[in-house]
C-alpha cells in the first residue's frame, strides 16, 4: 500500500503506523465519517481465511479499553481489517521513556487494562498474546485512554504456534512472532501439546507478566528465549528494592505486587479471573491526578530537593518524591514525569518518576 | 422476503416496537455481528444529522454509540440515507427502576459523563429519557438515539403525544423560540428522578411542566442525598442560565460516589499511617514544637486543631485548611525542622 491508495472507495491511505510479524498497518482517513482509522492487511504469503477469521473474532469485543473494529472488507484479493484509529503510543514505547512507572500511575493502567480483558474474556474472546505493544495510550505521560488492540492476532500466530509445537519446544522457534511474545507467554502456552488451547488464564498470566515490566522496567522472566527457560525452571526475577524502599510507595507496591504475583501462579487456576481482577483493583486506592513534563534545571539543599522548570512558575520537589533507580539531576536524568499540588511559593511536585 | 442492504447487512426480523419501522436490526455479514441500521428523516434535518452524527464520532465517548457506515435505504421513490451503529447487548433504562442507592448514583454520574462528552462535541441530543439511554452488559451507560429527524416542531408534537415530561419549559413557547444544550440538562434532572421507583412531583408532569418547589421534591425523595437533590433542582430551573453544565452536574455526583472512599497515607519518622472512613483522624506531635490534628470528613482531610509552627507545603497551617491532594507537613522553621508527608488517594471511578 502507499499514501493515497482508496480502499473500498472509503479509506484513504495517510501514512503509515507500522507492521507486526503478520500484518501491516497503515493510517487512513474514513473519507465517508471523516476521522482516522487503523487499516490493516495481511502481509503477503498470511492465509485470507485467518485474517477474516481474526477480524470477526476481534469484533465481538466491544469495549472502551480495546480499539474498535469498524470494518471489513475484501477488495480485489486483498483483505483490509479496520480499527479505530488511537492517537499515542504503545505501552511498550512508553516503558522504554520510563524505565519503571510508580505505583499510582502503574495501578491505573492496572485497572485499565483488567476491565478491557474483562470485557474481552466475557465476549468468550481469549486474546493469547498480550504484551505491551499490543497496548496503545494516548500520547505523553500521563497513560490514559489505554486500549488493548490485536484481539484476534492469535487466530493469525496460531498456526506458527501448532507448527512449532509439534516440532516438541515451542522455546526453539526460531519464529520472531514467537521470540516477541515469550516474555509475556504463559507457561501452559510455552509448553503445550499439539492440540491445547490455553483459556483465559493465559491472558492473566501476560496482564501480570506485564505489570511486572510496567512497575520495575524488569521483565519477570527475561527476553527471548531465555524467558522459556526461566517460566520452566519458575526462576522469575524478584521485585526490586526500589518499589518499598520508600514509606510513601511502600503500602501500595505491596498491595500491587501482590495482585501480580497471583497472577504469575505457574498453576492456571491458581489465578485470579479477569473479574477478580476488576474487583480487587477497583477498590484500590491511587493517585490519579494529571501528570506533567518537565525537566529539572535547579537542585538545592545539597541536592536533597530541587525544581522542575515551568517557566514563571517552577515546581518544587523533594528527592523523597522520586520513584525508581534513576535519580534526578542537572545535567543527566534531568526529565520527570510529575504530578503537582498546590504550595507556597511554589507547586510541589509528587510523585517523581525520572524519564527518557 | 429480506432484502440485504448494500450488500452486507441482513435484517435480522427484529425492529425495535417503538420504531415504527425506522430501526432495523441486520447482521453484518462482512464481521458477523450485529449492527442497528437507523433510517434519517427526509428532510433539511438529514444534513444536520449526519454533521452530528461525525462529530459524535470524534469526541470518542464510551457513552456514545459508534457509527459504522451511512447507506442508501431504497424505500420505494426515493433513496434514503440511514446510519449504521454499533449493536448494543444490553437493556434500555426503565421509568421507575431504580432504588436511591449507589447503583443508581453510578448510573447517573455516567449518564451525566455521557451528556458532558456530547455537548463538548456541540451537540444537544433533544431526547434525553430513560428509554434513550441503554446499560450495556459491561455496565456502561450508551446514550441512544441522538435527536433523529427531531426538529423542534416535531418534538413538541411527539411530546404532547408521548413524552412531555422530559421536554424543557421553554420547548412549550411559540416557535421562534431557540434553544441551547440546557434542554438536555433540564431532560436529565427528570431522567434522575424518574429512574427512582417513587412518583415524581405532579409540577413536574403538568403540560407546559410548572415549576416544583425543593421541598415537595426532597419530601418526595428523602434518601436522595441533599446535594445531589440540590443540583437537580438545579437542573429542572426554569430559566435555561440557571441550569449548571453537565461537567459541573457529573463532578458533583462523583465526588459523592467517593463519599469516604478516600485514604490518606502519613508517614511521619519512617513510621506509616493510615486515615480513612475506619480510622479518621490522626493528631501529629512535634514536641514542643507544634502539633496538628487531621480529620477526614469523609470528602476531605481538614485540620481541625494545631498548634506551635505548623506548615503545609510551605503554607502556615489554619483550622480548618483542607490538605491539598500530596503535601508536606514541616513542624518548626530551623535546622531542626520535622517533616510528614501526607497523601491523599482514592479508587478510580469508572463504569
Amino acid at each position: 500500500m502507499k499514501v493515497g491508495d482508496v480502499v473500498s472507495d472509503r479509506y484513504r491511505v495517510t501514512g503509515t503506523i507500522g507492521s507486526g510479524g503478520m500484518q501491516d498497518v497503515y493510517l487512513a482517513e474514513d473519507l465517508l465519517i471523516g476521522v482516522d482509522v487503523a487499516l490493516k492487511t495481511p502481509q503477503p504469503g498470511q492465509q485470507n481465511k485467518r485474517f477474516s477469521q481474526s477480524a470477526i473474532i476481534a469484533a465481538k469485543v466491544n469495549h472502551h479499553n480495546v480499539a474498535k473494529t469498524l470494518d471489513y472488507i475484501e477488495e480485489n484479493g486483498r483483505l483490509f481489517l479496520i480499527e479505530e484509529f488511537v492517537p499515542g503510543e504503545t505501552l511498550d514505547v512508553k516503558l522504554d521513556r520510563f524505565g519503571a512507572v510508580d505505583p499510582h500511575l502503574a495501578a491505573r493502567v492496572f485497572h485499565h487494562l483488567s476491565k478491557g480483558v474483562a470485557a474481552s474474556h466475557h465476549a468468550g474472546v481469549v486474546h493469547r498474546d498480550l504484551k505491551p505493544s499490543n497496548v496503545i495510550a494516548e500520547p505523553g505521560v500521563n497513560l490514559h485512554h489505554l486500549k488493548i488492540t490485536d484481539f484476534g492476532i492469535a487466530t493469525l500466530t496460531a498456526e506458527v504456534f501448532a507448527d512449532a509445537a509439534k516440532d516438541g519446544d515451542l522455546t526453539r522457534s526460531t519464529s520472531g512472532t514467537i521470540r516477541g511474545a515469550l516474555p509475556f507467554m504463559a507457561p501452559e502456552m510455552m509448553f503445550r501439546a499439539p492440540g491445547d488451547h490455553p483459556g483465559p488464564e493465559a491472558d492473566i498470566w501476560s496482564l501480570g507478566a506485564m505489570m511486572f515490566k510496567v512497575m520495575t522496567g524488569i521483565y519477570p522472566f527475561g527476553v527471548y528465549l531465555q524467558a522459556a527457560v526461566n517460566v520452566q525452571t519458575r526462576n522469575r526475577a524478584q521485585w526490586p528494592s526500589f518499589m518499598t524502599r520508600n514509606a510513601q510507595y511502600q503500602p501500595l507496591a505491596t498491595e500491587l505486587q501482590s495482585v501480580v504475583d497471583a497472577c504469575l501462579s505457574y498453576d492456571a487456576k491458581d489465578r485470579p479471573t479477569a473479574d477478580d481482577l476488576v474487583r480487587q483493583i477497583s477498590g484500590v486506592c491511587y493517585i490519579n491526578v494529571h501528570r506533567s513534563e518537565g525537566v529539572i534545571n535547579n537542585l538545592i539543599q545539597n541536592g536533597y530537593s530541587g525544581f522542575i522548570n515551568e517557566g514563571a512558575d517552577p515546581v518544587f520537589f523533594s528527592m523523597e518524591s522520586v520513584y525508581g533507580e534513576r535519580r534526578p539531576a542537572i545535567q543527566k536524568n534531568n526529565r520527570v514525569c510529575y504530578s503537582k499540588f498546590p504550595g507556597s511559593p511554589r507547586y510541589r511536585g509528587h510523585p517523581i518518576v525520572v524519564i527518557d | 422476503m429480506t432484502v440485504t442492504i448494500a450488500n452486507r447487512y441482513e435484517p435480522t426480523g427484529n425492529t425495535d416496537a417503538g420504531g415504527m419501522g425506522e430501526i432495523l436490526e441486520c447482521v453484518d455479514l462482512h464481521l458477523k455481528r450485529r449492527v442497528i441500521i437507523k433510517r434519517l428523516q427526509l428532510g433539511i434535518d438529514e444534513r444536520r444529522l449526519l454533521d452530528e452524527q461525525k462529530a459524535l464520532v470524534k469526541v470518542r465517548s464510551k457513552h456514545v454509540v459508534q457509527l459504522y457506515d451511512i447507506v442508501e435505504l431504497d424505500s420505494g421513490k426515493k433513496a434514503n440515507k440511514a446510519i449504521v451503529l454499533e449493536y448494543i447487548d444490553g437493556n434500555n433504562l426503565a421509568i421507575g427502576a431504580f432504588a436511591p442507592d449507589r447503583t443508581y448514583l453510578g448510573v447517573i454520574w455516567q449518564i451525566a459523563c455521557g451528556l458532558r462528552d456530547i455537548h463538548h462535541a456541540g451537540v444537544i441530543h433533544r431526547d434525553i429519557k430513560p428509554t434513550n439511554i441503554r446499560l450495556d452488559s459491561e455496565g456502561v451507560v450508551k446514550i441512544i438515539d441522538f435527536g433523529l429527524a427531531r426538529s423542534r416542531d416535531e418534538a413538541k408534537t411527539r411530546g404532547v403525544v408521548g413524552t412531555p415530561v422530559f421536554m424543557a419549559p421553554e420547548l412549550w413557547g411559540n416557535d421562534t423560540v431557540s434553544f441551547n444544550s440546557s434542554i438536555d440538562v433540564y431532560a436529565f434532572g427528570v431522567t434522575a428522578l424518574a429512574l427512582l421507583n417513587q412518583r415524581v412531583p405532579a409540577e413536574l408532569g403538568s403540560m407546559p411542566p410548572k415549576p416544583v418547589s425543593v421541598s415537595s421534591l426532597v419530601a418526595t425523595f428523602p434518601k436522595i442525598p441533599n446535594e445531589i437533590m440540590a443540583t437537580l433542582v438545579s437542573c429542572l430551573e426554569h430559566t435555561p442560565a440557571h441550569r449548571p453544565t453537565m461537567a459541573a452536574v457529573q463532578k458533583i455526583i462523583e465526588r459523592r460516589l467517593l463519599e469516604n472512599a478516600h485514604r490518606a497515607l502519613v508517614v511521619m519518622d519512617g513510621k506509616i499511617h493510615h486515615l480513612d472512613s475506619k480510622s479518621r483522624k490522626i493528631t501529629l506531635n512535634a514536641g514542643s514544637v507544634g502539633s496538628i490534628a487531621i480529620e477526614y470528613n469523609g470528602y476531605e482531610f481538614t485540620v481541625v486543631t494545631v498548634s506551635g509552627n505548623v506548615f503545609i507545603n510551605n503554607t502556615v497551617a489554619k483550622m480548618g485548611t483542607s490538605m491539598p491532594g500530596c503535601c508536606v507537613i514541616t513542624f518548626g522553621t530551623g535546622s531542626n525542622r520535622r517533616f510528614v508527608t501526607f497523601d491523599v488517594s482514592h479508587p478510580e471511578v469508572m463504569p
